[in-house]
């Protein structure tokens, strides 16, 4: 077995965390909090190597002599100003710093939204002329339907307090929930399983 | 290793003249037509002739082993599987020397592996049964040898013998098979008692060195390695000949051999080897592709080999003779002991793969318009489309008059609230969900202020505390703006679903300081709060399911009998919609439709109508789009489909 002790370690800890849900013992909470708060405090961490990881990457695009990344220079950019704004004008709670993500990153993601809904909107136009087969039919008339529904359109007015409309928009607006809890079942599933293989030390991707 | 030659089955070519067949040949054949063949012929497929042992043949009479080549020459059989196996199964009776397995295979079989082989022994015919008991082959029971690759001459002396009188010495000197295990078996008996009968018995032994073949004893089957081939009829008619070659003779017919080797043909013992090998030429060819052992003995076997042919055209051998025999070992090598369970699971993984239904390729579709054009075109009208309700004011539809299950539960959780308490709002969504989240929530952040609550908002995105101020104070502007004492922005939590857990358990702890700076929990918004079950409720806000359900199940064990509520994306709402069935959520709303639901059953004027009106135009445009392009590709798939008849891509996947 490659690295025992990081191994033992860490099952110890998954140990002890999950105990900690099911023993209401003192000991046990403490050490299972005490635990939480050092992997709270290991994340910041790896969020600040992770940063100075993509800033060395980018730096690195553009000392390139040969097809040196322009886009790297407005990442770079980019992040000195945001750090530069949040550090000197109050941090993430100041006027300044809440401006810069509602007047930049804001429309900057919703048009890649806006984008990415032209994209797909053309690819549904020419979705029959690619691919014919019976379930591209079921996916464009279930795309279709649901994009009606979310719509609101068949929910307004003043003539729909009918049972059998109410009751086929509902059966309509659960087709969907069917699929989600099988998907949310698949989850719990694969998470146990996830779980188990990290606390019985068959998956060790510290190890990586 | 000893080796009881086989190829008493070989024969003269009839149409061959005489003159050109060495004489020593001659008195072979002279001999072998008057006695009885040591070795029953090989048929086709591996079979014996099916002659009664012991049986003499008469010179112009067409020998039954021929008889069923000429039967079995055109058509292939009915199930040439089966005859493929039975060569394997028999193939260490055809080939002495080829090994049963290195490997304990037998050890392996299971059960009915093993009652399979056995009900396929059965089934041989009588012929082949005879020839089973009269064959010197190896009994079953022979530990592995070494594979058949090639063969040679081994004498009892380290050294080859150089001259005519070290052959006879070496010749004579051949012994019966003396590692034969005991075997109990009546038919080991009989074959042991036969070999007994054989004064001479050729010991022959795998080598790789092919060089030193005798060029008039090739043939060209052997001498052309052609390429793999499980073709097991012969190619050609088979002319009646007598058989007529048998190395498997007694002693006086060993020394006329010697005595009828020309001077000039009296070659060297080790080519004379070479005969034998040459026999196996084929086999060992093919193996040794595989193998690869010696590329060099190859290459210079093969360069060696295209040269007699040329030099000897005319086989002694018919191809159509040795090719059924030897030919088969292409397939499947002599090292493989394949049962009838692994053939079947060969046959099956086989038609998987060949069987497998290959994703189709897309259509190539050759469209006027441009993926760029069409792009293009839609993007200005959906622009046109979407802005059209906002510069007109048009109003698409009149407000909400259907609530969904969601809705109506979230305002009997908000309606049941405490006023004046503890309240947490997480806002875990990004900048581009910023305006669906937005108008989706912003009637119940109204509603909850309605109730004066003392809200703490936290977020485990880090754009969120600035999105959070965002929302809130798009709520109430200006005069009528919430006091801010009646917020405390805690920020921006880390950790994901572990800062989760370290926050429901100890929110003071976990977060000691608002954005601003400030100690949180001396805020008048949060002073009352110890831990997580002081807050009267939980409003979750996301458009990821991931954090939502995160939420979710970190939550719903640490705080009993609070309401827990959720405002998420429309695309979130069927994975969040079986937590609110399951009552783990107390109130759900899906998206910008369930929001104006929301402002509706509050009896609240509606929020931005016309931003309702725009998204509503979208969606339309988008469905008639959706319509147009399915009509348009079935219509072009119709049309294309009769036109070039050959490309047609309806299909079922």
């Amino acid at each position: 077995m490659k690295a025992p002790l990081s191994t033992l370690i860490a099952i110890i800890c998954c140990a002890v965390v999950l105990l900690a849900y099911f023993l209401p013992f003192e000991p046990v909470q403490n050490i299972s909090q005490l635990i939480i708060n050092w992997a709270v405090s290991l994340s910041g961490i790896a969020m600040l190597v992770a940063i100075v990881s993509l800033l060395s990457s980018h730096w690195q695009k553009i000392r390139q002599k040969r097809s040196s990344d322009r886009y790297s220079i407005l990442v770079i950019f980019g992040f000195g100003l945001t750090f530069l704004i949040g550090l000197v004008f109050g941090g993430p709670g100041s006027l300044d710093y809440q401006n810069v993500v509602t007047h930049m990153l804001l429309p900057i993601e919703a048009g890649l939204l806006g984008a990415l809904t032209i994209g797909l909107t053309v690819a549904a136009f020419r979705l029959y002329r690619a691919n014919r087969g019976w379930m591209t039919i079921v996916f464009g008339i279930s795309t279709l339907l649901f994009v009606l529904l979310n719509s609101g359109i068949f929910t307004t007015g003043t003539g729909l307090d009918i049972p059998l409309i109410k009751n086929a928009l509902g059966v309509l607006q659960r087709l969907p929930d069917a699929g989600g809890r099988g998907i949310l079942l698949g989850l719990a599933l694969g998470t146990i399983t996830a779980g188990l293989r990290i606390l019985l030390g068959i998956d060790r991707p510290y190890n990586s | 290793m000893p080796f009881k030659n086989r190829t008493g089955s070989t024969s003269k070519n009839a149409d061959s003249p005489s003159q050109e067949t060495p004489d020593w040949l001659k008195k072979i054949r002279e001999k072998s037509h008057l006695e009885k063949p040591a070795t029953p012929p090989l048929g086709a497929f591996g079979e014996a002739e099916n002659r009664q042992f012991g049986e003499t043949e008469k010179p112009d009479e067409i020998p039954q082993w021929l008889k069923e080549l000429q039967k079995t020459e055109s058509p292939v059989p009915d199930e040439p599987e089966k005859s493929e196996v039975d060569w394997i199964t028999r193939l260490h009776e055809i080939l002495p020397e080829t090994p049963r397995s290195d490997s304990p295979s037998t050890t392996l079989y299971s059960d009915e592996e093993l009652a399979a082989m056995a009900a396929a022994a059965r089934k041989l015919d009588e012929f082949n049964r005879v020839i089973e008991e009269q064959a010197s082959t190896q009994p079953l029971g022979v530990p592995p040898e070494p594979a058949p690759t090639d063969f040679h001459l081994e004498s009892s002396s380290p050294a080859a013998p150089e001259s005519p009188v070290e052959l006879e010495g070496s010749i004579s000197s051949f012994k019966p098979e003396q590692n034969q295990p005991d075997s109990a078996n009546p038919e080991d008996i009989t074959r042991d008692s036969h070999i007994e009968k054989e004064p001479v018995h050729i010991e022959l032994k795998p080598t790789g060195n092919t060089e030193e073949s005798v060029p008039w004893m090739q043939t060209p089957v052997m001498a052309e390695p052609e390429p793999v081939s499980i073709d097991t009829t012969p190619s050609e008619p088979v002319e009646p000949q007598p058989n007529s070659f048998d190395i498997s003779s007694d002693k006086s017919e060993t020394q006329s051999l010697e005595s009828g080797i020309p001077a000039e043909e009296n070659l060297p013992t080790e080519k004379k080897k070479s005969f034998f090998s040459s026999l196996f030429r084929k086999d060992e060819t093919d193996s040794s592709e595989d193998a690869e052992d010696e590329p060099e003995d190859e290459s210079g076997q093969n360069d060696e080999a295209a040269a007699r042919t040329e030099e000897k055209p005319e086989p002694l051998i018919p191809e159509s003779v040795l090719q059924p025999q030897y030919n088969r070992s292409v397939e499947y090598s002599g090292r493989l002991d394949i049962s009838e369970s692994q053939k079947a699971s060969i046959h099956l993984l086989k038609s998987m793969l060949m069987g497998e239904i290959q994703p189709p390729a897309p259509t190539a579709t050759q469209s006027k318009i441009s993926g760029r054009m069409l792009r293009l075109c839609i993007g200005i009208l959906l622009l046109i489309v979407m802005l059209f309700p906002l510069a007109t004011g048009f109003m698409l539809t009149d407000q909400q008059a259907l609530f969904s299950p969601g809705v109506v539960s979230m305002r009997t959780a908000v309606n049941a609230l405490p006023e004046n308490s503890p309240f947490l709002v997480i806002t875990d969504f990004e900048p581009a969900f910023a305006g669906e989240l937005k108008a989706a929530a912003i009637g119940v952040i109204d509603n909850l202020m309605m109730k004066n609550l003392n809200l703490s908002v936290v977020s485990t995105v880090p754009t969120g505390p600035a999105l959070a101020r965002d929302l809130i104070t798009s709520v109430r502007q200006a005069a009528f703006a919430y006091p801010p004492e009646k917020i405390s922005y805690l920020g921006y939590l880390p950790g994901g679903t572990t800062g989760m857990k370290d926050f429901i358990h100890n929110p003071r702890q976990a977060l000691p300081l608002l954005d601003t700076g400030r100690y949180a929990w001396t805020y008048p918004a949060t002073q009352d709060v110890f831990s997580i079950n002081d807050y009267a409720g939980v409003l979750i806000i996301t458009e990821n399911t991931e954090t939502g359900r995160a939420w979710i199940e970190q939550l719903h064990g640490n705080m009993a009998d609070k309401p827990l509520l959720m405002v998420v994306s429309a695309q979130s709402a069927p994975l969040m919609r079986p937590y609110l069935d399951s009552k783990q959520l107390n109130g759900l709303i899906g998206g910008r439709v369930e929001g104006a639901m929301y402002d509706r059953i509050m009896e609240a004027p509606a929020r931005s109508p016309v931003i309702t009106a725009s998204y509503q135009a979208g969606m339309l445009v988008v469905a008639v789009l959706i319509i147009l392009g399915g009509i348009f590709g079935l219509f072009h798939g119709l049309f294309s489909s009769r036109s070039s008849s050959s490309k047609e891509n309806w299909y079922v996947s």
